[in-house]
C-alpha cells in the first residue's frame, strides 16, 4: 500500500501499527530469544516431600509452603499430602496445578474402582495405576515428583517413587521436590545406613525413629532451602490402625 | 554441562572447638569418564591452614600455584606466619582480579590461627565473595547433597574425634548420591598440635 500525505490519518495509523508490530517482535531478536519469551505451560511452586516405609508402617512428610520464583511466598498452608483412602497416601511436589489434577484423577479412578469392585484399592495396584496415568501424558507430562505411600496387601509399609513421566520404583525411603538433594543423603545415612561398615550395630527402624527422622529432615531442609518451610505435614499409617495426621511448625523465613 | 561440573569433585569443611576438619573425594573425571581416582582437592597452604578447591581442575591448579606464591611472598615480607583469614582474603582478591573472566573454581579455606588457634572456615564463589559461617561449608558438585547432612550432624563445640566423625559421615552420605564425586575420600583433622590425615573406606564408584 502506498501512502501519501494527502491522508494524514491513514499515515498515522500505518505508522502506529508498524510500531506496535516491531515492539512485539523486534527484528533483532534471535530465534532462541523468541522461543524463551513464549508462554510456558508449567510453573514451579517449590516445596518438598519425603516418605519412609517400615516393617508395618509408613511415615509421610511434606512442608506446606507454596512459593513462586523461590522468593515469593504465596501461601503457607498448601497441602501436598493427600490421603486417598485408608491405605493409600499420595504426596507430590512440583507444579501445584498438576499436583491437584493428578490427585483428582487418582481420586476419581479410586472412586470408580470402589464402585466396580465393592472394595478399596490396595496401594500396590494404585502404584501401577499412577505409573500408567503419568506415562499416558508422556509428551505433555504432569510436572510433579510423586511419591505414593501406604500399607500393602501383606500389611507392610510401602513407598513408591516416580519421575514426572511414570518411571516407578519401590523403595524403603524417598524424597522429592526442591530439597530432595538435601533429604535423600540424610536418609541414606540414617535409614539406609550406607555410610557405616557392615559389622557396626545399627539401630532398628521403629515408628518413633522414622517419625523423628522425617521431622529432622524437614528442619534441615527448611534451614537451607528457601522454598521449604512454614509447617511440616506429617501423616502416619500403620497396619490395622487409622491414618494419623498432624501439623508441626517450621521456620517461616 | 557447565564447566564447574566438568571434572567433578567435592570439598567440605567443618569447624569445632579449637579444631577444624576438611574432607574431599578423590575422583577426577572428564564429564562421565573417570580419569584418576587419587586426586585430593585439599592443599596445604601453611602449617595449620588448608585450601580446598572445587570446580574446573586446570583453574584450581593455577589458583593454587598463585596462592602459594603470594603466601610465601607475604610471609617473607611481613616476617610472620599467615593467618587463615588472610589466606582467604588473598584468594578472594586473586579471584576478584579476574572478575570478568573468572577462574572456574570455588575455593574453601579451613584452618587454625597460628597463634590463638581460633578455628576459621570459609567458602567462596568463583569471583571471590567470601562466606565465613561458624559451622560448615561445602563446595563442588556435591555441595547441595552435603549441606543437608551437615545441617543434621553439626553441633556446637565438637572435639576433634566427634568432628571427624561428623565430617566423614556427611561426606560419605554426599558421595553416595553425587555421581561426579567419589572413588574414596580423605579427611584432614586440624588441631592445635597436629594435623591428622585419614583415608576413608567409601564406595568405589
Amino acid at each position: 500500500m502506498t501512502l501519501s500525505m494527502d491522508n494524514p490519518m491513514a499515515v498515522m495509523n500505518a505508522f502506529k501499527s508498524a510500531m506496535s508490530q516491531v515492539r512485539a517482535d523486534p527484528p533483532w531478536r534471535d530465534a532462541a530469544r523468541k522461543h524463551g519469551d513464549r508462554w510456558n505451560p508449567y510453573s514451579f511452586e517449590g516445596g518438598s516431600t519425603a516418605a519412609i516405609a517400615g516393617e508395618d508402617f509408613v511415615v509421610v512428610g511434606s512442608d506446606t509452603r507454596m512459593s513462586q520464583f523461590e522468593v515469593n511466598v504465596m501461601f503457607r498452608e498448601a497441602e501436598k499430602i493427600h490421603v486417598l483412602n485408608d491405605s493409600i497416601i499420595l504426596t507430590t511436589s512440583g507444579f501445584y496445578g498438576d499436583v491437584l489434577q493428578l490427585k483428582r484423577v487418582l481420586e476419581s479412578r479410586l472412586h470408580k474402582y470402589r464402585f466396580d469392585y465393592r472394595t478399596d484399592m490396595t496401594v500396590d495396584l494404585c502404584a501401577e495405576m499412577l505409573a500408567r496415568n503419568l506415562y499416558y501424558k508422556r509428551f505433555f507430562p504432569y510436572y510433579t515428583g510423586a511419591i505414593l505411600a501406604g500399607i500393602d496387601e501383606k500389611g507392610r509399609g510401602a513407598v513408591f517413587s516416580y519421575d514426572p513421566i511414570g518411571c516407578i520404583e519401590r523403595l524403603q525411603y524417598s524424597a522429592s521436590g526442591a530439597a530432595e538433594p538435601m533429604i535423600i543423603p540424610f536418609f541414606d545415612c540414617q535409614v539406609g545406613q550406607v555410610t557405616v561398615s557392615k559389622e557396626t550395630e545399627k539401630p532398628a527402624l521403629t515408628l518413633e525413629r522414622a517419625i523423628s527422622l522425617v521431622k529432622d529432615a524437614f528442619r534441615v531442609a527448611a534451614e537451607r532451602e528457601t522454598s521449604t518451610g512454614d509447617k511440616i505435614h506429617l501423616v502416619v499409617a500403620a497396619h490395622g490402625k487409622p491414618i494419623h495426621q498432624e501439623f508441626l511448625l517450621l521456620r517461616e523465613d | 554441562m557447565s564447566i564447574m561440573s566438568y571434572n567433578g569433585g567435592t570439598v567440605i569443611a567443618m569447624a569445632g572447638k579449637e579444631c577444624v576438619c576438611v574432607g574431599s573425594d578423590l575422583r577426577i573425571g572428564e564429564q562421565m569418564t573417570t580419569i584418576a581416582t587419587n586426586q585430593k582437592k585439599i592443599y596445604k597452604v601453611a602449617d595449620k591452614i588448608y585450601l580446598g578447591l572445587g570446580g574446573f581442575h586446570s583453574d584450581t591448579q593455577t589458583v593454587l600455584n598463585t596462592v602459594q606464591f603470594r603466601k610465601s611472598l607475604y610471609e617473607l615480607r611481613e616476617n610472620r606466619k599467615i593467618k587463615p583469614k588472610v589466606v582467604a582474603t588473598m584468594v578472594s582478591n586473586l579471584l576478584y582480579q579476574h572478575r570478568f573472566g573468572p577462574y572456574f573454581t570455588e575455593p574453601l579455606v579451613a584452618g587454625l590461627d597460628p597463634i590463638t588457634n581460633e578455628p576459621y572456615i570459609c567458602g567462596m564463589d568463583t569471583i571471590g565473595c567470601i562466606a565465613a559461617p561458624r559451622d560448615f561449608v561445602a563446595v563442588g558438585t556435591g555441595q547441595e547433597y552435603l549441606l543437608g547432612v551437615c545441617e543434621g550432624f553439626w553441633r556446637e563445640n565438637m572435639g576433634p574425634d566427634e568432628l571427624f566423625e561428623a565430617t566423614s559421615q556427611a561426606l560419605l552420605s554426599g558421595l553416595e548420591r553425587d555421581a561426579a564425586s567419589g572413588w574414596g575420600a580423605v579427611v584432614y583433622t586440624i588441631t592445635k598440635d597436629r594435623v591428622n590425615m585419614k583415608t576413608i573406606k567409601a564406595r568405589m564408584d
